[in-house]
């Protein structure tokens, strides 16, 4: 009798353990199932934001070379530009000002609806801007 | 080993605060520009009653609408500011536009007017310009000119051209007049009329005289006639034909082409007529002299290679330099204020276009896509094109922008008009 109770007892520790590891297994997967949503949304958004900008950019027709400029944009959750900086110039302040103007002007960026994948983008991003 | 196990957790969320705390924000890469039209929402100013038509900002408008430069956008379904403190800046954004024109004529007595117009950036939320003008109606389209070319300068960082000057020749039956018009083509006042032909009028860098090719004396003759007071005078009128006038500079010097000696060949010469001496030497044809805004250099059409092509020469004389050498036809050459480019005329397939040459790359761009193209001359700012070509058997005027994607016809139809050359 105690013997039977024992066997049930393990028969039914091996059944709850073997539900937990399935349920971990499970998670696991979800997580990085998940991971890879908010990855996907968060590079969507990256090219989103990218065109957009590209759109409002009228390059200055003095450029010469590939000068690159960098940018740090604050931002609301919303997406709206609270401000932009400079962090290092192109040298060609015309295509400075291009690019500043180019981001102000795509304010809001379209940012991500899922909180998780907003949180990639905010409260700042930094800017690389090449002519091509 | 409590102690290990308690800090484990520890050392975890400090490693995890510090990664979140140091992030780096996210970097978004973009190349290049996309836009290429600075957009522009011109709301219609608000008229007084009995003002002159078409409206001012109606005449502006299709100024920077020929520049290639703008985007207009619509200014419909918006009750229309008229003073910036008026102005919803949300509105003027999400309609997509960079900078906002508005403005308002009133009538003041003895037939003037009050105009007030403002120029706002939309992205910026700041002022570009306010400007106000008291102005007669014989005012009416310089002043909307003006107001164009404070847009123009103040969007693109290059100064407007729309309140300069063009000249042509219009052609009417056997009559030939000279004329002078506003850039927009409007405008004409005839300085010179004749029986026989009138070609080349070139103005003096000043805008205050112009030089042209008259064959009243039944051969080509340079004469030199101010704008002011319609006072002449011949500055080349020697044996055989005088032609090709070119102003240097300073205003003091021509180049023309004389048959006196030779061929057609180069010399320089007074403006006043005196001082003549040879540039260019050779059995060859060298016509259609141009200085380089430095004046140091005179740019020409020449066939002494063979096939009519460009060449440059000193204009203190030597050995001329061949510059264009794609094609077989090459001719009358114009050069920017800048000194950046050449204009001139190319055949290629039977076609005489308009094509610009960046002179320190040696790169080509067609510009029109007209078939009889001729006489290219640069806008003040360099910024466009004039040249004349042949529509429905009429010679009429065109501008290009120097991308060749904006091209716009300036003169009236009905009227035959050639020789154009544009002024300051």
């Amino acid at each position: 009798m105690e013997e039977d109770d024992a066997m049930r007892r393990m028969t039914d520790e091996t059944a709850a353990s073997e539900v937990r590891s399935l349920q971990q297994a499970a998670a696991r997967a979800a997580a990085s199932k998940r991971q890879a949503e908010v990855a996907g949304v968060v590079g969507q958004h990256r090219d989103l934001i990218s065109a957009k900008v590209r759109g409002n950019t009228r390059l200055p027709d003095n450029l010469t070379g590939n000068p690159e400029v960098r940018c740090l944009v604050k931002l609301l959750p919303t997406g709206e530009v609270q401000s932009v900086r400079v962090t290092k110039s192109s040298g060609n302040t015309a295509y400075d000002e291009a690019v500043v103007r180019a981001i102000e002007k795509s304010s809001p960026f379209p940012l991500p609806a899922d909180r998780d994948a907003r949180a990639a983008f905010v409260p700042e991003l930094s800017f690389v801007h090449r002519p091509k | 080993m409590l102690r290990a196990v308690l800090l484990f957790p520890l050392l975890c969320l400090a490693l995890l605060s510090a990664s979140f705390s140091a992030r780096a924000a996210m970097e978004i890469q973009v190349i290049g520009g996309a836009a290429n039209k600075i957009a522009v929402a011109m709301v219609p100013f608000q008229a007084a009653p009995g003002q002159p038509v078409p409206a001012l900002d109606e005449i502006a408008g299709n100024d920077l609408d020929r520049s290639g430069q703008f985007r207009r956008v619509d200014v419909s379904g918006t009750p229309p500011p008229r003073a910036p403190a008026q102005v919803n800046y949300s509105i003027w954004r999400s309609k997509g536009a960079d900078a906002l024109v508005i403005g308002q004529v009133t009538t003041l007595p003895g037939g003037r007017y009050e105009v007030r117009f403002y120029l706002l950036d939309v992205i910026k939320q700041a002022q570009l310009a306010g400007y106000s003008y008291t102005i007669s109606a014989s005012q009416w389209r310089a002043t909307a000119h003006q107001i164009a070319d404070i847009i123009y300068e103040k969007l693109t960082g290059t100064r407007g051209a729309f309140s300069s000057r063009i000249a042509y020749v219009q052609k009417q039956g056997k009559r030939y007049e000279l004329r002078v018009a506003d850039a927009d083509g409007q405008n004409p006042r005839t300085v010179m009329r004749s029986g026989e032909s009138v070609i080349s009028p070139r103005f003096s860098p000043d805008g205050a005289r112009i030089a042209y090719v008259s064959f009243e004396d039944k051969k080509p003759v340079v004469y030199v006639q101010s704008l002011q007071n319609g006072s002449r005078r011949k500055v080349a009128a020697f044996k055989g034909s005088n032609s090709a006038p070119a102003w240097a500079p300073d205003g003091r010097r021509l180049a023309v082409v004389l048959t006196r000696d030779d061929a057609s060949q180069i010399y320089l010469i007074n403006a006043d007529g005196s001082g003549l001496t040879r540039l260019t030497r050779g059995g060859n044809l060298d016509t259609e002299p141009v200085f380089a805004p430095d004046g140091q250099t005179i740019y020409f059409t020449s066939d002494r290679g063979g096939s009519a092509q460009i060449y440059r020469v000193a204009a203190s004389g030597g050995d001329p330099r061949r510059v264009t050498f794609s094609g077989s036809y090459n001719v009358s050459p114009a050069i920017s204020p800048d000194g950046r480019y050449l204009a001139y005329i190319s055949r290629e397939e039977g076609r005489f276009s308009v094509v610009l040459h960046e002179l320190a790359s040696g790169q080509t761009r067609v510009l029109t896509d007209t078939a009889r193209d001729e006489s290219p001359s640069f806008a003040p700012n360099g910024q466009a094109v004039l040249y004349a070509t042949v529509q429905g058997g009429r010679g009429i005027l065109g501008t290009a922008s120097l991308d060749g994607k904006t091209r716009a016809r300036l003169s009236e139809s009905g009227v035959d008009a050639r020789e154009p050359a544009w002024g300051p």
